[in-house]
């Protein structure tokens, strides 16, 4: 592996991690208000795309990268309002059942509004350019804008906690709802806020997400599951965790496709060219197969035995 | 049949016989349903059905009875059904004469094993982690199948050919009512066990880890051995059902292991209801018979599964097998008749509230996706048009009045439920 594919996958790596962070941050805020994974986040990130681009189409970019993740928000608002707060009654299976649903409904009501096919969203015209150049080769101005985003929105998020006086009750409203009612506060707001900024948050992961990933009905399923790996990995309820899972998920991602490697190259590497015969069809599966293959594997692996060694995730409070 | 509701008191002759009686009429529903839908279609389609059915129970096990969420339920039902085609296969080429009814057998064996293995990993804590092992073991699965297409196919997936293992039981297989006459014993099979299963230590054992896991450690008992047993005697069930899924349909694909198929699982069972026996069994035929007759109807048919699967998880947790003993329940109470006219009026704001959602789904649908169909379609009679106001008008207009005056009637119902309470309170007193 050349420097050059070492130094575009570092850079590629850091952009799609950061760009789960984005997703990763919204649900563990959620995950740690309501104890339960929002399974329509990744859905929320898709009607980012899919707003972002009806509305990128009418009034340019700009206007949707604000716009479209306020309507995200709002939506993400009214379904905590109206539906979440309705089951909570019914328990922590009952909510997860219920974001499922939603999920679902919102898959096909993307189906409904835009088909299913993949839409023209492409990058916009004035973002459109050449960063730099490395290696002789051109690197897109807008996946740094990108990039530049979602630092902003962590950098804004960790003030927005730890520096002001909102981010001081949210806190407080997560661990002790009971108290922080008593001393005059509407924590079923705050809880409705939470729930419409970390989708708002989602809304925008998708509309600067939407040019680069494709915005299709299949993004949310594509990307969900990946997510929970990403908030599972970094050890449930914990922001600096899901920062360090965001960005490990992103690298082993864009370095296993970069790796141009087979199980019968190392083999070569020993002199054998030809699988055994003697194992029949399913060595020569694996022999086939190739780091880049694996390479969707790999995140679920990661969780299964993260799950297993470290329940709590890499940065979870100890059982 | 409630699970677990037996009662002490009456005497165990009693009890017998009032608890055969519901499967007498099991064998009696599965012996009638082919000779009243004749044709292979539908016989294709209740072979299906039963085996969605047995997949639901399997299922149940986990969600009603054990009160755990598996996401990736859909592993064991495609590995099930791998291994029977596998078999087969291999069967056929060893020139073995083995009866096709047992394949299923050897199907649900590979995946109970599996789900031990499985178990072991997942079973550790209930709940949460419960949910995200078994989605993460799902995609795990899922996404290593495709590295070997030799085992599970590329895209065509694996074809098997029923009737190569030759004649057996005084059946050759190609008929569609031979597949069904195996479904259906194995729906009984497996449906009694499952039964069984619920008046045995384990299952009461289950039941306790559902409601509360720590006091069930502290009388001594692995928590973790529990809900693994569950698992595994789940996946083994579910592997049966995969299996007859692939001698049904003689082909089986990666699809099978998917998200997709999990989904399904989740919501025919929840929809049907966890906290009947029965109840997932109705989901199935409900849901699956929504999905082969509705799909041909509307394009909308995955919208109203999913409305409908938000609405029960809402307002009616125990599916519609709970709707329906509610119902039961409040017919033969003795205030049913003060009630029934509020409850009338209240069905028929739903009512409203229904169609209007129907007539603004299938505009939208008309609007979207089915554009190119041109903008007018006859939903349940009444013309319509996507391009017309009123068409939209109408929509609107009856899912608000229907709302309006759900609101209205659900609190006068209310009041007067409270009143009658009161009342009854009064004469006992």
């Amino acid at each position: 592996m050349s420097i050059e594919v070492i130094a575009f996958s570092l850079l590629n790596g850091t952009l799609y991690g950061m760009l789960l962070f984005l997703l990763a941050s919204g649900l563990t805020l959620i995950f740690s208000m309501m104890g339960v994974l929002n399974f329509a986040h990744a859905s929320f990130f898709m009607l980012g795309a899919y707003f972002g681009f009806e509305i990128s189409r009418f009034a340019g970019f700009i206007p949707a990268l604000f716009l479209a993740p306020v309507l995200v928000g709002l939506l993400g608002a009214m379904v905590e309002r109206y539906g979440l707060r309705q089951v909570h009654k019914y328990g922590h299976i009952g909510e997860l059942l219920f974001t499922f649903g939603v999920a679902f409904v919102i898959e096909e009501a993307v189906q409904m509004i835009w088909g299913r096919s993949a839409m023209a969203y492409r990058v916009p015209e004035m973002l459109d350019f050449t960063a730099f150049e490395l290696f002789g080769t051109a690197y897109p101005f807008f996946r740094i804008f990108m990039l530049l985003m979602s630092i902003a929105i962590f950098a804004g998020l960790v003030l927005l906690l730890t520096r002001t006086r909102v981010g001081l009750i949210v806190k407080a409203s997560l661990q002790h709802p009971e108290m922080v009612s008593m001393l005059g506060h509407d924590v079923p707001l705050v809880f409705m806020s939470v729930f419409g900024v970390g989708s708002a948050l989602a809304g925008i992961a998708g509309v600067i997400g939407g040019p680069i990933l494709i915005t299709q009905p299949s993004m949310a399923t594509a990307l969900g599951p990946i997510l929970f790996v990403v908030v599972v990995v970094g050890g449930l309820g914990s922001l600096p965790g899901a920062f360090i899972a965001s960005l490990l998920v992103g690298y082993i991602q864009t370095f296993a496709v970069a790796i141009d490697l087979s199980v019968s190259d190392v083999f070569a590497l020993v002199g054998i060219s030809q699988p055994p015969a003697v194992f029949g069809a399913l060595i020569s599966d694996i022999w086939n197969v190739s780091v880049s293959q694996i390479g969707p594997v790999i995140p679920y692996l990661l969780l299964v035995a993260v799950l297993i060694f470290r329940p709590n995730g890499l940065v979870g409070k100890r059982a | 049949m409630t699970v677990n509701s037996l009662d002490p008191d009456i005497d165990q002759q009693g009890v017998r016989l009032t608890s055969l009686l519901p499967w007498a009429l099991v064998v009696l529903t599965l012996t009638v349903l082919p000779m009243l839908f004749t044709g292979n279609a539908m016989i294709s389609t209740l072979s299906y059905l039963g085996t969605m059915a047995i997949f639901a129970l399997s299922f149940n096990l986990l969600l009603g009875q054990t009160g755990l969420l598996s996401l990736g339920h859909a592993t064991f039902f495609g590995i099930g059904g791998f291994i029977a085609s596998h078999a087969v296969l291999q069967m056929v080429e060893a020139g073995w004469n083995f009866p096709l009814p047992l394949v299923p057998a050897i199907g649900g064996l590979g995946a109970f094993a599996l789900g031990i293995f499985g178990g072991w990993l997942a079973a550790g804590r209930g709940g949460m982690p419960f949910a995200m092992i078994t989605l993460g073991l799902a995609e795990l699965v899922y996404a290593a199948a495709a590295l070997f297409p030799s085992i599970y196919g590329s895209e065509e997936g694996i074809s098997i050919d029923r009737m190569d293992l030759g004649a057996s039981f005084g059946m050759n297989y190609g008929p569609t009512l031979d597949i069904y006459v195996i479904v259906a014993a194995w729906f009984f099979i497996c449906a009694a066990f499952l039964y069984y299963l619920t008046t045995t230590p384990l299952g009461m054992l289950t039941n306790a880890v559902r409601d509360n896991p720590e006091r069930v450690t502290f009388l001594g008992f692995s928590a973790k051995r529990i809900r693994l047993s569950a698992y595994a005697i789940s996946a083994g069930i579910a592997g049966v059902a995969g299996s007859l899924a692939s001698l049904n349909f003689e082909i089986i694909t990666i699809h099978e292991l998917g998200g997709g198929v999990s989904t399904l699982v989740l919501l025919m069972t929840y929809i049907g209801g966890t906290r009947h026996f029965f109840g997932p069994v109705l989901g199935a035929i409900i849901i699956g018979l929504m999905k082969v007759w509705l799909s041909d109807i509307s394009p909308a048919w995955m919208m109203y599964f999913g409305l409908l699967f938000v609405f029960v998880v809402m307002v009616a947790p125990g599916g519609l097998a709970g709707i329906l003993m509610d119902g039961v329940a409040l017919a033969k109470s003795k205030d049913f008749s003060r009630q029934a006219p509020l409850l009338a009026m209240t069905g028929l704001a739903g009512m409203l509230v229904v169609i209007g959602g129907i007539f603004l789904i299938e505009l939208g649908y008309r609007a979207g996706l089915d554009a190119a169909l041109g903008p007018n379609i006859s939903v349940l009679g009444v013309p319509l048009s996507a391009e017309s106001i009123l068409s939209w008008g109408l929509g609107v207009a009856l899912v608000a009045s229907g709302i309006f005056l759900l609101r209205k009637l659900l609190e006068s119902l209310d009041v007067l439920r409270h009143s009658l309470a009161k009342n009854t309170q009064g004469e006992q007193a």
